[in-house]
C-alpha cells in the first residue's frame, strides 16, 4: 500500500502481491494520499517479510514487543504485513534499506492519523467482505461521533482510538476470550485510561467507574460469573461511538435488556413526571456503574430513601411506597416464618415436598410483585402482594400439617401401649397362673 | 395338667346357671379380649396401608393430565409432574406438546401466551418457541421436553426415557 | 351334658383345652394329631441361671415373621428400578397412610434379628448346644444366620440412596478382592462392572424371592431339628442329681414367657419406630463421588474396619486378600465347629472354647465400636 510512485517500486509491489497471494492486482496507494481507496480500486497487501526476525532480538522492549502476539494476532494471520501499516520495505535485512522513506516508511503512526489507517480497509464493504463478510464497516462513522472521536478531531491526542482498546499487534476477535475487547475484559480495557485519575487529570469526569462496576450487579455476574448477558461498558455506552447515554434514552438503553420494566415504567405516574424534569429514570433509584441488588428499602420513605428527594411526607407518592414497603417486608416475614417451619418439619423427618412445591410458585410471585413496583399500581401491587401471601399461607399450613402428623404418631403409639399394656400384664398373670398349676398339680414349680 | 374340671363345650340346655366365674376363666376371658383388641390395633393400620391412597402415583414419571376434549387448540396449562411444574399445549393444529415449565434462566414457572403463541417467563420476559426453543431475552437454553401420549381420550404426560 | 359320639373320654391331667374344639377334632380324625400332640408334650426346657439366653432364637423367628410382613406390605408399593426406587419408599414413607410405620419398623426389626441371631450364635456357643447329636441344626443355624447378613445387605440397597448405593459398591468391592472367584462373584452381584440398575434388579430378586424361600426352608429344617431332639441340656443342669433338676413344660409354660416377651418386642419395635423414624437421604447419583466418611451397616462394620487396617502388603500378598481369606477361615471354623469339637451333649466343658468365645466377642464388639467412631 504504502509503495513509493516510481514504476519500478510499483511493478515491485506487483509481484510481492502476486507472490504473496494478494487479492488481485491493482495499483498500490501513494503514502499523500488518505481516506478509502476510491471505489473501483482494490487494496493489495504487502505481507509479512523480514521485519519481525530484526525486531524480536531488538533489547528495547518498545521495539521487539509488537512481534510478541503475531502468532495469534487476527490481521497478521490473515497475511497484513508490517509494512502494510507502517510502510517501508519488508524484503529488506538491514535497517536503513528497511526503514526507507523512499519505500514509504512512516513509522509510529501519529494517533491522530489511526483511525483513519484502519477505516482504509474497515471501511471498505467490498474489501471486507473478501475476508469477514460478517464485520459491520461502520466503525469509523460511529467513531466519528463519539466523544473519543469529537475530542480527538479537536487535536486532543490523550483520547481512545483504535489500537488503545484492540491494540496495534495483538488484535483477536471479540469473541475469543484473550482478546482485549472480549466482554469480560472490556471493563479492564477502559480502565485502563478511565480508572486512571493521573491521566484523566483535565477531562473533569470521574475516575471511579471501574471499581463501582466491580462490585455491582452487572460487574458481578459478567466478571464473576462469567454470564456473558451482563453488560460491560459498551453494553450501556456502545463501542465506537461511546457516548454515555443521554436522560432521555436511559429507560430505553436500560429497557434492552429490563424490558418489562421499561414497560412498566413507561405505564407509570413517573415516566411523564420524569420527562418533564428531566430525572434521569432506572438510574436515579438504581445507579449506574454501581447498581446494587435492588431490596424494597429504596422505597421505605426514610431518611435515606430516594423517593423522599422529591416526596413528602403523607403525600400520595410518599403513602404509596409506603405501603408497597410494607407488603413487601410483611411478605418477607411470613416466607421466613413458611421456611422456617418446612426446615423444622424436615429436620423431624417429614416430607414437605408439597411444602417446597408451593415456595417455588412465590419465588415466581415474588419476582413478578418486585418488578410491578415500578408500575406504581397499587391495586395490581395488592393483588400480586395477596397471591403471593396466599401461596405463602398453604406452604405454612402444609408445614403446620406435618408437624402435627409427627406429634400425632406418638399420641397413636401412646395409645396402642395403651391397649398393649394390659395385655402384656394378663399374659404375666397366665404366666405366673400356669406355674402355679403345675406347682399345684406337683411338678415342681419353675422359677426363673 | 389343670386340677380344675375340664368345662362342657356348651353350657347345659336346662337354664342351669352358668358356670361359675373363677380366677382362671376371668384371667383367660380378659385375655382373649384384651389380645383381639390389640391385635385390632395391630390391623388398623395395615388395612389403612392397604387402601390405595387418592394421592398422586408414587412413581411421578407419568400423569393423566385430563381428557383430550378439555383442551382447546391454541391454549396452555400448568399442572404438576413430581415436584416440577410443567406445561402442556395445544397447538392451532390440535397437536400437543409438553414441558417441564421451569424456565432455564433462573427457574421462574413460565406460561403459555395465547396472542403471541409463545412459551412465555414473566420474570425476565424470556419467550420460547412451541417446540421449546430460546428465542427471545435471558433464557440461555430450550425447556425441557416431555412425552405426551394418548390413551383413548385421555392425555397422558410423561418424563422422556 | 352328653358327649359327642367320636369324642374320647376325659383323661385326667391329659385333657388339653382345645381338645374339646369341634375343629380339633375334624383335623385329629384326619390327620391322628394325637402323637404329635403327645411328642410334642413332652418337652421340656431346662431352667438354670442362663435360661434367659433361651428366649433370643424365638425372639429371631417372630422378627423373621415381622420382616416377611412388613416385606410384603412394603412389596405392594415397591418399584426396583433406578428411575422409580427412591421415589416409591419416598411415597411410603409419605403418603402411604402409616407407611412411615411399616417401612421404620422393616428397616429397625432387621437389625434386631441380626443382633438376635448373634446373641443366640454365641449363647449356643457358650452353652455347647451344638454338639452331637445336634451338628446339623448348627449348621443350619451358621447357614441362617449368612442368610440373615445377605437379607441384610441386599436390602439395604433398595432404597436406591446415596449410602446404600456407595455401602453396595464397597461391599460388592470386597467380594472382588477373594482371590480366583472374586472378580466373576463381584460380576454376578452387580450384573455387570459397575453397580446399577442391573444390580437394584438382582438384589430385589435375592432379597424377596430366592432368600425367602432358602431361608425359609433351612429355617424349617432348624426348627424341626430342634423339637425332635428337645432341648439341650446344659452341662451344669446335667451335674446335678435328677430329682434336683428343674424345668418347665415348652407348651404352655416356656411358649407363654415367649408369646410374652414377643408381644413386648413388638411394641417396642413400634416405640422405636416412632421416636427413631428411618430416614430416607439423598437419591443415588452414580456419577456424584461418595460422600466423605461413607461406612457399611453396623454388622459389617467389624469386618470392614480390619480390612481397613491391614496393610497393603503381607509378604507378597495383598493386605486385603489376606483379610478376605481370614475372614473365609474364620467363617469356615465357626460351620464346622460341631467337628473339631466332637464331645458329645454332655461332656467336658472345654474351657478353652470359652477362652476363644469371648476373644471373639470382644474383638467383634471392639471393631463394630472403632469402626463406628473412627474416620
Amino acid at each position: 500500500m504504502f509503495c513509493a510512485s516510481t514504476s519500478r517500486l510499483r511493478l515491485f509491489c506487483l509481484s510481492l502481491a502476486l507472490m504473496n497471494g494478494g487479492p488481485g492486482l491493482g495499483h498500490c496507494l501513494a503514502p499523500s494520499e488518505a481516506g478509502p481507496v476510491a471505489a473501483g480500486g482494490r487494496i493489495s497487501i504487502a505481507g509479512p517479510g523480514q521485519c519481525q526476525f530484526c525486531h524480536a532480538q531488538q533489547a528495547e522492549v518498545r521495539l521487539s514487543s509488537p512481534t510478541v502476539g503475531l502468532a495469534f494476532d487476527v490481521h497478521a494471520r490473515q497475511g497484513l504485513g508490517c509494512a502494510d501499516c507502517h510502510g517501508g520495505d519488508p524484503l529488506a535485512t538491514e535497517r536503513d534499506r528497511a526503514h526507507t522513506a523512499a519505500a514509504g516508511f512512516v513509522g509510529r503512526p501519529d494517533p491522530a492519523a489511526i483511525p483513519v489507517l484502519c477505516a482504509r480497509c474497515h471501511s471498505n464493504p467490498a474489501f471486507m467482505v473478501t475476508y469477514n463478510p460478517g464485520l459491520p464497516v461502520d466503525q469509523w462513522e460511529k467513531y466519528k461521533t463519539s466523544r473519543h472521536g469529537q475530542l480527538l478531531e479537536m487535536g486532543v491526542l490523550k483520547v481512545a482510538q483504535c489500537v488503545s482498546c484492540h491494540t496495534a499487534h495483538n488484535v483477536r476477535p471479540a469473541h475469543d476470550p484473550e482478546s482485549s475487547v472480549s466482554p469480560a475484559n472490556i471493563p479492564r480495557t477502559c480502565a485502563h485510561c478511565h480508572g486512571d485519575s493521573k491521566y484523566m487529570a483535565g477531562f473533569g469526569i470521574p475516575t471511579d467507574q471501574f471499581d463501582k462496576y466491580r462490585a455491582s450487579v452487572h460487574g458481578v455476574a459478567l466478571l464473576e460469573k462469567g454470564n456473558l448477558g451482563a453488560p460491560a461498558c459498551n453494553g450501556c455506552h456502545g463501542n465506537h461511538g461511546a457516548v454515555p447515554p443521554g436522560v432521555q434514552s436511559l429507560a430505553h438503553v436500560c429497557g434492552v435488556c429490563h424490558a418489562i420494566n421499561r414497560d412498566m415504567f413507561e405505564k407509570s405516574p413517573h415516566a411523564k413526571v420524569f420527562a418533564i424534569q428531566e430525572i434521569a429514570p432506572c438510574t436515579v433509584c438504581h445507579g449506574y456503574h454501581g447498581i446494587t441488588p435492588p431490596t424494597a428499602r429504596t422505597f421505605d420513605m426514610e431518611a435515606d430513601s430516594v423517593c423522599v428527594t422529591c416526596h413528602v411526607q403523607d403525600d400520595a407518592g410518599w403513602k404509596a411506597g409506603k405501603a408497597m414497603y410494607g407488603q413487601v417486608t410483611e411478605l418477607l416475614e411470613l416466607r421466613t416464618k413458611a421456611e422456617t417451619l418446612l426446615d423444622q418439619a424436615e429436620m423431624l423427618g417429614m416430607d414437605v415436598s408439597d411444602g417446597r412445591f408451593l415456595m417455588r410458585d412465590f419465588r415466581t410471585s415474588f419476582f413478578q410483585l418486585r418488578t410491578l413496583s415500578h408500575e406504581l399500581d397499587l391495586n395490581a401491587y395488592a393483588a400480586k402482594a395477596k397471591e403471593a401471601r396466599d401461596q405463602l399461607t398453604k406452604a405454612v399450613q402444609v408445614a403446620h400439617a406435618a408437624i402435627d402428623e409427627f406429634y400425632f404418631r406418638r399420641k397413636g403409639l401412646w395409645v396402642s401401649l395403651l391397649l398393649a399394656i394390659p395385655l402384656l400384664l394378663l399374659l404375666y398373670l397366665k404366666v405366673r397362673a400356669l406355674d402355679v398349676n403345675r406347682a399345684a398339680s406337683g411338678r415342681p414349680a419353675p422359677e426363673e | 395338667m389343670e386340677t380344675e374340671k375340664p368345662d362342657a363345650p356348651f353350657p347345659s340346655g336346662t337354664g342351669a346357671a352358668l358356670k361359675p366365674l373363677t380366677r382362671r376363666r376371668l384371667l383367660n376371658f380378659l385375655l382373649g379380649f384384651s389380645f383381639i383388641a390389640w391385635f385390632v390395633s395391630v390391623c388398623y393400620p395395615v388395612f389403612r396401608y392397604l387402601m390405595p391412597v387418592r394421592a398422586a402415583e408414587p412413581e411421578q414419571r407419568t400423569v393423566k393430565v385430563g381428557a383430550e376434549k378439555d383442551f382447546r387448540p391454541s391454549s396452555g396449562i400448568i399442572f404438576r409432574l413430581g415436584n416440577k411444574p410443567a406445561i402442556l399445549i395445544r397447538t392451532d393444529s390440535g397437536e400437543f406438546r409438553s414441558f417441564i415449565a421451569i424456565c432455564t434462566h433462573l427457574d421462574c414457572t413460565v406460561q403459555y401466551k395465547p396472542d403471541e403463541k409463545v412459551i412465555w417467563c414473566a420474570c425476565h420476559n424470556g419467550r420460547y418457541n412451541l417446540q421449546g426453543t430460546n428465542i427471545s431475552g435471558p433464557p440461555p437454553r430450550p425447556l425441557t421436553p416431555l412425552v405426551v401420549t394418548l390413551k383413548g381420550d385421555e392425555v397422558y404426560v410423561s418424563l422422556p426415557g | 351334658m352328653s358327649p359327642s359320639p367320636d369324642k374320647l373320654p376325659p383323661r385326667p391331667g391329659r385333657d388339653l383345652p382345645f381338645e374339646r374344639y369341634r375343629l380339633y377334632q375334624w383335623l385329629d380324625r384326619r390327620y391322628q394329631l394325637g402323637d404329635l400332640i403327645e411328642f410334642l408334650r413332652e418337652k421340656e426346657v431346662p431352667i438354670t441361671r442362663m435360661s434367659f439366653s433361651y428366649y433370643f432364637g424365638g425372639i429371631a423367628l417372630m422378627l423373621f415373621g415381622v420382616q416377611v410382613a412388613t416385606g410384603i406390605l412394603l412389596l405392594f408399593y415397591y418399584v426396583p428400578s433406578p428411575d422409580a426406587a427412591y421415589e416409591s419408599v419416598h411415597y411410603v414413607m409419605a403418603k402411604v397412610p402409616f407407611g412411615w410405620l411399616v417401612r421404620s419398623i422393616h428397616c429397625w426389626s432387621a437389625n434386631v434379628m441380626i443382633l438376635c441371631v448373634f446373641i443366640h450364635l454365641f449363647s449356643v456357643f457358650f452353652m455347647r448346644a451344638y454338639r452331637n447329636p445336634r451338628e446339623m441344626t448348627w449348621i443350619s443355624g451358621c447357614g441362617l444366620l449368612g442368610l440373615v447378613l445377605a437379607f441384610g445387605f441386599s436390602g439395604y440397597l433398595l432404597p436406591w440412596n446415596e449410602l446404600s448405593f456407595f455401602a453396595t459398591k464397597v461391599g460388592t468391592d470386597i467380594v472382588g478382592i477373594t482371590p480366583v472367584v472374586g472378580q466373576f462373584g463381584l460380576k454376578l452381584l452387580r450384573g455387570g462392572e459397575d453397580v446399577s440398575g442391573a444390580t437394584l434388579g438382582r438384589f430385589f430378586g435375592l432379597h424377596v424371592a430366592i432368600l425367602p424361600a432358602v431361608t425359609t426352608s433351612v429355617l424349617i429344617a432348624h426348627l424341626v431339628a430342634i423339637q425332635r431332639q428337645g432341648m439341650s441340656h446344659p452341662l451344669g443342669w446335667l451335674k446335678q442329681p435328677p430329682a434336683q433338676r428343674r424345668s418347665m413344660p415348652f407348651f404352655p409354660n416356656f411358649l407363654m414367657r415367649d408369646l410374652l416377651l414377643w408381644l413386648v418386642v413388638l411394641n417396642g419395635l413400634a416405640a422405636v419406630a416412632v421416636f427413631w423414624p428411618v430416614s430416607l437421604g439423598v437419591k443415588a447419583d452414580p456419577f456424584a463421588s461418595a460422600p466423605a466418611g461413607i461406612k457399611p451397616e453396623w454388622y459389617f462394620l467389624a469386618a470392614y474396619q480390619v480390612l481397613k487396617w491391614l496393610p497393603a502388603k503381607i509378604g507378597p500378598i495383598p493386605g486385603e486378600v489376606v483379610g478376605v481369606l481370614a475372614m473365609g477361615l474364620v467363617a469356615l471354623a465357626a460351620f464346622s465347629l460341631p467337628f473339631w469339637d466332637r464331645a458329645a451333649e454332655g461332656e467336658p466343658r472345654k474351657r478353652w472354647l470359652d477362652v476363644v468365645g469371648i476373644l471373639t466377642v470382644a474383638y467383634f464388639i471392639l471393631m463394630t465400636g472403632l469402626g463406628y467412631v473412627l474416620r
